[in-house]
């Protein structure tokens, strides 16, 4: 038993909350708990006098890992050129910004005080391989949202008009079987009709060959995950990514989710209209209005910065559209194995190009114009929009107006002008960045002991110094604790440690594992016994851990 | 797993040795010997019925030797080395990953033994990208492959069967009907080909591919004229409603082979501005495929990559393992043949070489060390990426084995070298 006292900082927890008020925390054993006995020993004390005390960092929405990832990798070595480090008696060596090298991964999250982070978009037959580089990534917890509605089986299922029960069992069995703690959809239908050539697929249009419609899907996946008792709601990039007028296919999304909760992902790239003279204009007044009435809707943002990335997504219709776009102008588009695809294109967002700069303020109005911080999560969809380097930056954006109109004076003027940003007043407080980041991101994945710092929590703990430019105290906790065991010191990397693999465990009836077997042997070239990923792939080398999670129930009401 | 008394029947199988990584094996497991039942080919076949010595001691200098003075004498060579090259790379997951914790500490150069033809693959995906499909996607949507090159089958027996058969598929209960063209040199071998396909070979000697692959481009793109198969064949792909195109880089001409595929991704993208269209690179015998991602995911750089000056360097020429032996560079050499199918280079008597390998392993020198290892899917279990990239594979423990992991033989060199 090691006891660890943090005295006397402000304490922002939200969950619990405690917002900024000064106290002290002990550390018994990796998690939160009671004060030293009387003349019991204290192992160590930090003296947190004037520091911000936060859960750590939690990120819902990151592409670290996986088969498009590693294609980044092979097609942008440039990014790791510039980016290297050496291994040291510590570390590994590694490479990369926007797509870091496993162990970077693991090491600049924990320097930034992040201590979780979550792949959202695993093509069920990539599982094996993405699990692998998440043992490969030390210092955080992660997960993965398994990719379905893409899937020749789940359409086959919906054009045969199965019964809801069924496509509850088979959605089940794909999270048990590929080890995930949450369902995607990318592009609903949309990427299962770019292999029969279809080029787009609005919510209603019936998808090629199956004539099953996106809404329909949508209602579908929406429902079971709610019945199967899911926390994460179904979490959803919608139809039409990128297209100028997505705005209206985005907010009938919300419909046909028939009640069901429904997490919006990286937004703002969803958020567009067609006004102006440039037939681009923002929709994220919209989109606010939308979810500020609609209490069973989530979203994250998705927010671009300026710069040099790669995009990489399950969505290979859209990332075909934009493959004109790419700078370098290089891209790659797969099919994949009659379960999704994948398509990487580079990007260089530019502050003076019109769309650039409008998509940068779309991302800040949503932040600004969404009102209740528990429904709003920060992400930059990484890499997609940036790299999650970029946080601290963005968490400045959201917390220091004038900052944010310094920023708004220097991007394309014609963008400056036709967005709404320079009249909103909003800056976030600690306690909303705590809630955006740490308590909110642990309520809705249902992690029950993360994101709070509430006795029995376990002690993932970030200290900062709070500064005035708050770019700078993000990019540089004092401490942060992962498990109870201090990793960072002055953002720099004191400890190696091996965080768990979240799942969810929902149940269905095993009948359902018949006609899969049918299906795999007379159409796949895996046989479902070896699709199936076993425990003991996760957890080999002793240092991976499976945190499962009973199906108890959705995170939003 | 327990001693099998008898005779035992395992169904779904994953096999190591090509990178179809076929999973539908049934095998027959008795105390001494694997025999197949079903899914077999000439490489399986040869794989899991090779009978091997069940166990054997490792050697220093070829004296039989305790594993801990083994383990001491590769770390020993490590630490001299100022460039130590770790090579063959033929092993399962957790086998990569010890190679490549190992090279990074030693500062070494990771390559894996079939690396040529993946780079030539690699350098068009980082000049231009791709567009690339899988097994799956080809066995239900093809209606049209072409095979550009020498013939893949010898080293890919099951390919046709698995990918392009004329049983049902999801979009037709009856099958699709289906053509294969090959374009390239004759093959040995007439192909057995699935029932009801229709098949053509355009002759091409090896010399003559790159030109005629531009020939087809220009053709595919709508130019006029040329040979009558060529033009044929053009009109066939630009109608297809599924077409494919696959190679193995590693048996195209050496000099031409980045021009080849270069000309093949671009002809798969011009195809699909009005049709759909999918590369298929063919390759991943001894899980090359397999290494080439966890070094990417490791390091953020594919094969052929130096830690010997810290951060990772990668470069597709200069740390060629082949390259680095050959020109006297490499000082030490780590061989990795596990999977059984990748004998070390023969070279210098000057460059100690430690080789991790099955007992039985032909050596025409003994090595400065040899460390006997189990093969990943008979006597451990593991993992193993197919081919295309996607899928990776359980691999079984088929019989108990006194014979340690490559991994785990990897991990404790890195634990001597640490603890001297």
């Amino acid at each position: 038993m090691t006891l660890i006292k943090l005295s006397g900082g402000r304490i922002f927890d939200p969950a619990n909350n405690r917002h900024g008020e000064v106290g002290d925390l002990h550390i018994r054993d990796g998690r939160i708990g009671s004060a030293a006995a009387p003349g019991e020993p204290i192992d160590q004390s930090f003296d947190l006098a004037g520091k911000i005390v936060m859960p750590g960092g939690i990120d819902i929405h990151s592409h670290v890992a996986g088969g498009k990832v590693n294609l980044a990798r092979a097609l942008m070595t440039s990014d790791h050129g510039d980016h290297g480090s050496a291994h040291d008696a510590m570390r590994r060596s590694g490479s990369g910004y926007a797509t870091p090298s496993s162990f970077l991964t693991g090491y600049r999250y924990a320097e930034l005080g992040y201590t979780a982070a979550f792949e959202p978009a695993m093509v069920p037959s990539n599982a094996r391989h993405t699990h692998a580089e998440l043992v490969d990534t030390p210092m955080i917890d992660k997960g993965c949202y398994v990719m379905l509605g893409n899937d020749d089986f789940l359409l086959r299922l919906l054009a045969e008009e199965a019964e809801q029960q069924v496509i509850n069992d088979y959605v089940a069995w794909m999270m048990r079987a590929t080890r995930s703690i949450a369902v995607k959809v990318a592009n609903p239908g949309g990427i299962s009709a770019f292999k029969f050539n279809g080029r787009e697929l609005g919510l209603d249009i019936p998808a090629p060959y199956y004539g099953v419609t996106p809404r329909r899907i949508v209602a579908a996946l929406s429902r079971a995950v709610r019945e199967l008792g899911i926390a994460h709601p179904l979490h959803i990039h919608c139809n039409q990514l990128g297209v100028p007028g997505n705005i209206e296919t985005t907010l009938a999304t919300i419909g046909a989710a028939e009640g069901s909760p429904l997490h919006l992902t990286h937004v703002q790239f969803h958020s567009y209209g067609t006004e102006g003279d440039r037939h681009f204009s923002s929709s994220a007044a919209r989109i606010a209005e939308a979810v500020n009435g609609t209490p069973h809707v989530s979203l994250d943002v998705g927010q671009i910065m300026f710069g040099q990335t790669v995009t990489a997504s399950g969505d290979t219709m859209a990332q075909y559209r934009n493959h004109r776009l790419a700078h370098p102008r290089k891209w790659i588009c797969m099919d994949i194995e009659c379960d999704g695809g994948c398509g990487l294109v580079p990007f260089r967002y530019r502050d003076k190009n019109f769309v650039n700069a409008l998509q940068w303020a779309i991302g800040l109005e949503l932040f600004l114009l969404v009102k209740d911080p528990w429904r709003i999560f920060l992400t930059t969809d990484h890499p997609n929009g940036a790299p999650f380097g970029t946080y601290p930056h963005l968490i400045r954006l959201l917390m220091d107006r004038s900052f944010r109109e310094d920023m708004l004076r220097t991007i394309h003027p014609a963008a400056a002008a036709a967005s709404a940003l320079s009249g909103l007043a909003r800056e976030y407080d600690l306690n909303e960045i705590a809630i955006i980041t740490r308590a909110e991101p642990a309520r809705i994945l249902g992690l029950a002991d993360r994101g709070h710092l509430g006795p029995g929590a376990a002690a993932d703990i970030t200290v900062y110094s709070d500064q005035a430019d708050k770019a700078a105290m993000f990019a540089k906790p004092d401490f942060v604790f992962k498990d109870g065991r201090l990793i960072v010191r002055d953002g720099k990397l004191m400890d190696v440690v091996w965080g768990a693999t979240h799942t969810a465990t929902p149940e269905h009836d095993p009948a359902i594992e018949m006609r899969l077997v049918d299906h795999f042997e007379r159409f796949m070239t895996v046989r479902l016994g070896n699709f199936r990923i076993s425990d003991s792939e996760i957890e080999a080398l002793g240092r991976g851990r499976i945190a499962a999670h009973r199906a108890t129930g959705p995170a939003l009401a | 797993m327990g001693e099998p008394r008898e005779t035992e029947l395992r169904r779904d199988v994953a096999c190591p040795f090509c990178g179809l990584a076929c999973d539908d094996l049934e095998i027959e497991v008795a105390p001494q010997q694997l025999r197949l039942r079903k899914g077999a080919c000439p490489i399986s076949r040869a794989q899991f019925e090779r009978d091997l010595p069940a166990d054997a001691r490792p050697q220093i200098a070829g004296r039989e030797s305790e594993r801990d003075a083994a383990i001491a004498a590769a770390a020993g060579i490590l630490r001299e080395s100022r460039l130590p090259v770790f090579g063959g790379l033929g092993t399962d997951i957790e086998g990569l990953r010890g190679a490549l914790a190992l090279a990074d500490r030693a500062g070494g150069v990771i390559d894996h033994q079939g690396s040529r033809g993946l780079f030539a693959d690699l350098t068009a995906l980082r000049d231009i990208g791709t567009m690339s499909t899988t097994f799956s996607e080809v066995r239900n949507r093809a209606d049209l492959l072409l095979i550009v090159g020498p013939d893949p089958l010898p080293v890919m027996p099951r390919f046709l069967e698995r990918c392009f058969s004329s049983e049902p598929t999801l979009f037709a209960e009856t099958g699709i009907e289906r053509r294969l063209v090959r374009l390239g040199p004759d093959s040995d071998a007439a192909p057995e080909l699935p029932s009801g396909l229709r098949y053509c070979h355009i002759p091409c000697s090896v010399g003559e591919l790159a030109p005629t692959v531009g020939r087809l481009r220009a053709l595919v793109k709508g130019r006029a004229g040329g040979d009558a198969a060529l033009s044929e064949l053009a009109g066939a792909m630009r109608g297809a409603g599924y077409a494919v195109i696959a190679w193995m880089a590693g048996l195209l001409p050496p000099e031409s082979a980045d021009l080849i595929v270069l000309s093949l991704v671009e002809m798969v993208r011009d195809l699909n501005l009005s049709h759909r269209a999918a590369c298929l690179p063919l390759a991943g015998a001894e899980n090359l495929t397999g290494a080439n991602q966890a070094c990417l995911w490791q390091t953020g750089y594919p094969l052929r990559t130096s830690f010997a000056s810290g951060a990772p360097d990668h470069d597709p020429h200069i740390h060629s393992a082949h390259r680095l032996i050959e020109s006297g560079e490499a000082d030490a050499l780590l061989w990795i043949s596990a999977l059984g199918g990748a004998p070390p280079p023969v070279t210098n008597s000057d460059l100690p070489l430690i080789l991790l390998a099955p007992p039985g392993t032909g050596m025409s020198s003994p090595p400065a060390v040899f460390l006997p290892v189990g093969r990943p899917g008979i006597d451990h279990a593991g993992q193993i990426f197919r081919g295309d990239g996607i899928v990776a594979l359980p691999l079984a423990a088929l019989r108990p084995s006194p014979l340690p992991s490559a991994g785990a033989t990897l991990t404790a060199i890195a634990a001597a070298m640490g603890s001297a």
